[in-house]
């Protein structure tokens, strides 16, 4: 499945020049754990939870003391919209990476995609196609059935 | 699939009156999301990266300054190793938490249950099942037996 349809749309972004404190004000009113550096016409970065334990506070840094520049992630990996779902798990997993911003053929980003919600849509595909092959075994548990029936009235079939 | 066979087993805790810092510190060596504060026998709470950046770094607290009792979050909520990996993702997801801590059935701490760690499990669990089915149909020739 093409990642659009799995991404969310709702790209939060952040300048690089506020401070690490502001930063995590703004995660936390929106429940979420990682934020885009820059535009969306041109990502500086990604700033995530992990990056404030590593960088901020097993350092000791006084969290208001310390722009997003100096502890993003630079060299950000992005993902086209074309992209299917089994591409984007290979690159994350390939990058050790949990997030992907989406971009478009103007490599605008226009989503993000998080492993989790990359995960839960391709065990739902998963379980669709093991339902159709369960389907199938008992379909052909069904004709062998009819079959046998058949030959035993020595009706051709 | 059972709570016991996806966990991160150890008894890994930090103490409620230890710092932020040095509970952060802990938390990156074991490459976790989260830590239990308190002992093998009791849980007195559990910190994670949420609530780091929630409670410390938005409240621009100092790591080292602030002990853990302070911002962990208390009440927690645990699984049993018994218990099924649908009733721990029906867990989280109702209460919006990527960490459950196990506790066996004399009600110790033993591990540590990620949703990451569940999602990969459960994910493995049914391509696998679904290998085993299309090997089964595309080797076996139902209509000549």
């Amino acid at each position: 499945m093409s990642i659009k349809y799995i991404m969310n749309k709702n790209v939060h972004m952040i300048s690089s020049d506020i401070s690490s404190r502001d930063a995590a004000r703004i995660m936390s009113e929106k429940n979420i754990g990682v934020i885009l550096v820059g535009n969306p016409e041109h990502i500086e970065g990604i700033f995530s939870e992990r990056d404030l334990m590593s960088k901020v506070i097993s350092k000791s840094i006084i969290p208001s003391d310390i722009r997003v520049k100096d502890v993003m992630t630079t060299n950000v990996s992005t993902i086209s919209e074309n992209e299917d779902s089994e591409y984007a798990l290979a690159l994350m997993v390939k990058r050790g990476i949990r997030h992907l911003p989406v971009v478009n053929d103007k490599n605008i980003c226009i989503g993000m995609l998080s492993s989790r919600d990359l995960m839960k849509e391709m065990v739902e595909i998963l379980e669709n196609e093991n339902n159709s092959l369960l389907e199938y075994l008992m379909a052909v548990e069904k004709v062998k059935d009819i079959i046998y029936k058949h030959k035993n009235r020595k009706i051709p079939v | 699939m059972l709570v016991v066979d996806i966990m991160l087993p150890g008894v890994h805790t930090v103490s409620p009156n230890d710092s932020v810092k040095d509970a952060v510190i802990k938390m990156i060596e074991l490459k976790r999301g989260a830590i239990v504060v308190g002992k093998e026998n009791k849980i007195e709470g559990i910190i994670s990266e949420r609530d780091l950046l929630k409670k410390v770094v938005a409240n621009n607290l100092s790591s080292e300054t602030t002990p853990v009792k302070k911002v962990m979050t208390k009440n927690v909520l645990t699984i049993s190793s018994n218990s099924t990996s649908e009733k721990a993702l029906k867990i989280m997801e109702e209460n919006n938490i990527r960490h459950l801590p196990v506790i066996d059935n004399k009600g110790s701490y033993i591990g540590i249950l990620s949703i990451r760690d569940l999602m990969n499990a459960v994910s493995k669990s049914i391509e696998d099942e679904n290998n085993k089915l299309a090997e089964y149909i595309v080797e076996y020739n139902f209509f000549d037996k």
